[in-house]
């Protein structure tokens, strides 16, 4: 390369690397500046502490729930739930999805009433669940699954019925059974739907699970936004909500990572 | 001896409000090893003859009979190349080809290798791990034919596999598949809408009428035309006449609908 153009090329990577640590760090900024302001205003009776507490008190009270380790059941029950609702919302969305491409008749029948479950708020069976499963866990993951499992089906089901009949068409001149067609078409040609119904279930999981805790539980971390609230200990709700938002961006962020990988060999 | 037997087939669509005749009394014989074109106006039911051969669709009456025996529903007998390659996105080369073999649960080392040599005699040996996005349309459309042959059928059916091709890797294409299907003696009906492509491939053109669909005249092609690839029987002096005459008859249908 001419040494001109190199060093032009130099500058151009300098500037892009120069753009990246400025966004970067006007993040940094922005958060400090938030935590910062919120601190000095809370203590300065700008805001009423007791309402909107402060981030030392928030972090003093995550000090002395991990020190008593009262912290981790909490987180651990709501990331147990969280995943579970998440798994059996997609894998029984998409098996969903399957029995209703399966049969044809079936699914011209269950039309209107899948119309009916997705288009009611699903928070308004809370109490439905709660007496069908009682007042515990299984509750709170039924309410993840519900919320997540009818989106899943519409859009999967939807997939299936847009692969190209061409593609179809190919497999059934050489004779293939519904298995195969669908084994070898349908599933793959829907992958990326199925991938994508992923990062959008885990933000899902996340809506039932906390409200689900709202209803019924004593332990959780919609549990303490809760129960907080109820003993008029906002400390308690600042720091549960700050949890949620960490917890919930790095599920997310994982099933960005996991769909990187799913679609590594698709373009 | 007829390969391919059809015998007052007729078919017929029904929608809500009425019947459709697509197609009405249609006799043919194809002779193992022949290549037979089908010619008429658009949406006169091409593809619908082909589709009922190849026991994708039912024919409303009449008799199709392969080798003697009713054809009832797809066979790893026929073959189907379809206007675009539509080869899987997801697969390699490799997997598109092997796929053919995996649905007729056919796949043994043998016929694998078999499938490898006419990649091979396709020119594309070297191409089996790449993905399809990484082939040129004529590329695609000589994996399309691979796979279609993998089966080992004996009677190929072609719906205008080279219309969506620019016009050199047509022509390419065509010598290619001609020399492919007489060397390996396979039986082709060809459908295609290109004259020209008809007259240099053919060694028989049915022109079909307007739907309902009839056949309206046979060209029988002759030997200096027959005996030639489709790229040197273009070059053939009588091409032309056979060109004009065709046209003729078709313009005639075609000015029939309007």
């Amino acid at each position: 390369m001419n040494p001109k153009l190199h060093e032009q090329h130099e500058q151009f990577r300098v500037r892009k690397k120069h753009e990246k640590i400025y966004v970067f760090m006007t993040q940094v900024a922005i958060l400090a500046a938030f935590i910062s302001l919120w601190e000095i205003a809370s203590r300065l009776n700008w805001i009423d502490p007791l309402i909107f507490s402060s981030p030392s008190s928030v972090w003093n009270l995550l000090v002395s729930m991990i020190a008593d380790s009262s912290l981790y059941v909490h987180i651990g029950v709501t990331l147990v739930e969280t995943i579970f609702g998440f798994l059996i919302g997609t894998l029984g969305g998409i098996a969903i999805a399957a029995f209703l491409w399966w049969s044809p008749f079936l699914s011209r029948v269950l039309d209107p009433y899948i119309v009916v479950l997705n288009a009611t708020p699903k928070v308004a069976l809370g109490p439905m669940l709660i007496v069908i499963f009682g007042a515990n866990m299984t509750s709170v993951v039924a309410m993840a699954v519900l919320i997540s499992i009818i989106v899943t089906t519409l859009v999967i089901y939807g997939a299936f019925r847009e692969t190209d009949e061409n593609l179809i068409k190919v497999v059934d001149t050489f004779g293939a059974s519904k298995w195969q067609r669908f084994r070898h078409v349908i599933i793959p040609a829907s992958y990326p739907a199925m991938v994508s119904a992923l990062k959008v279930n885990v933000g899902l999981a996340w809506v039932g699970v906390i409200v689900g805790e709202y209803l019924v539980s004593n332990e959780g971390l919609g549990y303490l936004i809760i129960y907080g609230f109820q003993v008029f200990n906002f400390d308690m709700v600042m720091l549960s909500l700050v949890l949620v938002a960490i917890l919930a961006t790095i599920m997310y962020q994982a099933v960005a990572i996991l769909e990187k990988f799913l679609m590594r060999n698709r373009h | 001896m007829a390969l391919l037997t059809l015998r007052e087939v007729e078919k017929h669509f029904f929608s809500q409000e009425n019947v459709i005749e697509a197609i009405r009394n249609i006799s043919l014989d194809i002779d193992s090893g022949e290549f037979v074109s089908i010619i008429g106006p658009s949406g006169c039911g091409k593809t619908t003859i082909l589709s009922m051969i190849a026991g994708l669709i039912k024919h409303s009456a009449g008799e199709i009979l392969l080798q003697d025996a009713p054809i009832t529903t797809t066979s790893t007998d026929i073959g189907y190349m379809l206007q675009q390659d539509y080869l899987f996105p997801w697969l390699t080369i490799g997997e598109n080809i092997d796929i053919a073999l995996e649905i007729t649960k056919t796949k043994t080392r043998q016929n694998q290798a078999y499938t490898r040599e006419l990649l091979d005699q396709m020119g594309l040996a070297d191409r089996e791990k790449d993905m399809p996005s990484e082939l040129s349309g004529g590329m695609k459309q000589r994996v399309a034919l691979v796979r279609t042959l993998a089966a080992k059928p004996s009677l190929l059916l072609l719906d205008e596999p080279f219309s969506a091709l620019d016009f050199q890797t047509k022509l390419r294409l065509e010598d290619l598949i001609h020399e492919t299907l007489k060397e390996k003696r396979k039986t082709a009906l060809l459908v295609t809408h290109d004259i020209s492509e008809a007259i240099a491939m053919s060694d028989r053109i049915v022109l079909l009428s307007n739907r309902p669909a009839e056949i309206k005249r046979t060209f029988i092609m002759p030997e200096e035309l027959k005996a030639k690839s489709p790229l040197a029987a273009r070059q053939q002096p009588t091409f032309q006449d056979w060109f004009q005459l065709i046209w003729k008859e078709l313009e005639n249908l075609e000015s029939e609908i309007a």
